[in-house]
């Protein structure tokens, strides 16, 4: 059998039939030229293989939440949770510095963003809407790596507390603390405030 | 009936999760931008699925992270000039410090090997090797013929393999 790279890639591949692959290996022991493209190409795919990572535990909740936000329906991150590879979950870096709160309820939020995290911590079943004043907002709940958080959603923006911050590069978005719970809204597409006791930078990323 | 699709959708993409994330982090920077591009491109497929449904799910999560990641690109190389830093390279394993510093030293070897191969090399061995798709499948992803994929394949690993051992990193084949 003389050189043929057609039937050569085809068996780095590994889709030579038995009968060409008997020829092929009869062949490489006596071409050297063929033999080293092989150990060379081996060598290039080994290496490049043991450099393969594993996506970060966090992603796929990240992700989850980003569709969840994307449809207006709660995900099933449970069922992500079961597909994905187990292990703690970590915490996605945006690279922004958040400043921490103490964790007494905060008297200066404003109403509808007070009533929303009132009813966020409560023991009580989630009503469907919630009406403040003038103010109705429409409320779900989503897990999110084994949190709950409670997303309310509005025709007009939510009031800014005075104290959140603005979520850098996401004009009209802020993001805050109240001790273990987690603020983030965002006015585009849709007003969406989205509270609960999960890692506010995994939420800013999500909504990012 | 919208459940039902947001199940289907959940159960045939994201096992490919790891896949998709080892192509966006070789087409991106650091690996916060990484995470940005699979996030980008789960949301665009979810929203394309419906028309999608069939056909080789892995090969066009793929497709749209290059297509995402190329728009990226062109859409940074029209902004101002930036003060870029250098995120460190941090692979999530539990090493020793010690560890950590020689695998480091190894993947920004084998990083500048990958950068250094001609671009349709690069992404074929990203595409095979990293994300582990047959020749098929990226042949799929990029519309580029399957014979092509094979050269181009095999070329980049070789390439890799010489460039590898001749700057020392990895003893001679």
């Amino acid at each position: 059998m003389h050189c043929d790279e057609a039937v050569l890639l085809e068996y780095l591949e590994g889709t030579l039939d038995p009968v060409q692959l008997e020829r092929l290996e009869a062949h490489l022991l006596s071409c050297e030229e063929c033999w080293w493209r092989v150990r060379a190409d081996r060598w290039g795919r080994d290496v490049v293989r043991a450099a393969r990572e594993i996506a970060p535990a966090a992603l796929s909740d990240r992700i989850a939440l980003a569709m969840s936000l994307e449809r207006g329906r709660p995900a099933r991150p449970r069922r992500w949770r079961a597909i994905a590879a187990a292990g703690a979950l970590a915490v996605a870096a945006t690279g922004a510095i958040w400043q921490t709160w103490s964790a007494s309820p905060h008297h200066a939020d404003p109403a509808l963003v007070a009533a929303v995290v009132a009813v966020a911590t409560s023991e009580d079943d989630l009503p469907d809407t919630l009406t403040v004043g003038a103010d109705s907002v429409q409320l779900s709940r989503l897990d999110v790596g084994g949190a709950e958080v409670t997303i309310a959603r509005s025709d007009e923006p939510f009031p800014m507390p005075a104290e959140a911050d603005p979520v850098p590069g996401h004009p009209d978005a802020w993001a805050a603390r109240r001790g273990s719970l987690s603020i983030v809204c965002v006015t585009r597409p849709s007003p969406l405030l989205v509270v609960g006791d999960a890692d506010l930078e995994l939420l800013v990323a999500a909504i990012s | 009936m919208a459940d039902a699709l947001d199940g289907e959708f959940t159960e045939r993409a994201l096992p490919y999760l790891d896949a998709v994330w080892n192509v966006a982090r070789r087409m991106s920077s650091d690996p916060a931008s990484a995470e940005d591009l699979v996030q980008e491109t789960y949301l665009l497929a979810y929203r394309g699925f419906p028309s999608k449904r069939d056909g080789d799910m892995r090969s066009w999560l793929v497709s749209i992270c290059l297509n995402a990641a190329r728009s990226e690109h062109r859409r940074r190389a029209r902004r101002p000039i930036e003060e870029l830093g250098v995120a460190p390279d941090v692979a999530h394993t539990s090493l020793r410090p010690d560890q950590v510093a020689l695998a480091n030293l190894d993947r920004e070897a084998l990083n500048r090997a990958l950068d250094s191969l001609p671009d349709v090399q690069r992404t074929a061995v990203i595409l095979a090797d990293l994300a582990g798709l047959t020749a098929s499948e990226i042949s799929r992803a990029c519309d580029v013929p399957r014979g092509t994929v094979l050269a181009r394949v095999h070329r980049g690993r070789r390439r890799l393999a010489e460039t590898l051992t001749k700057s020392g990193v990895a003893d001679a084949l």
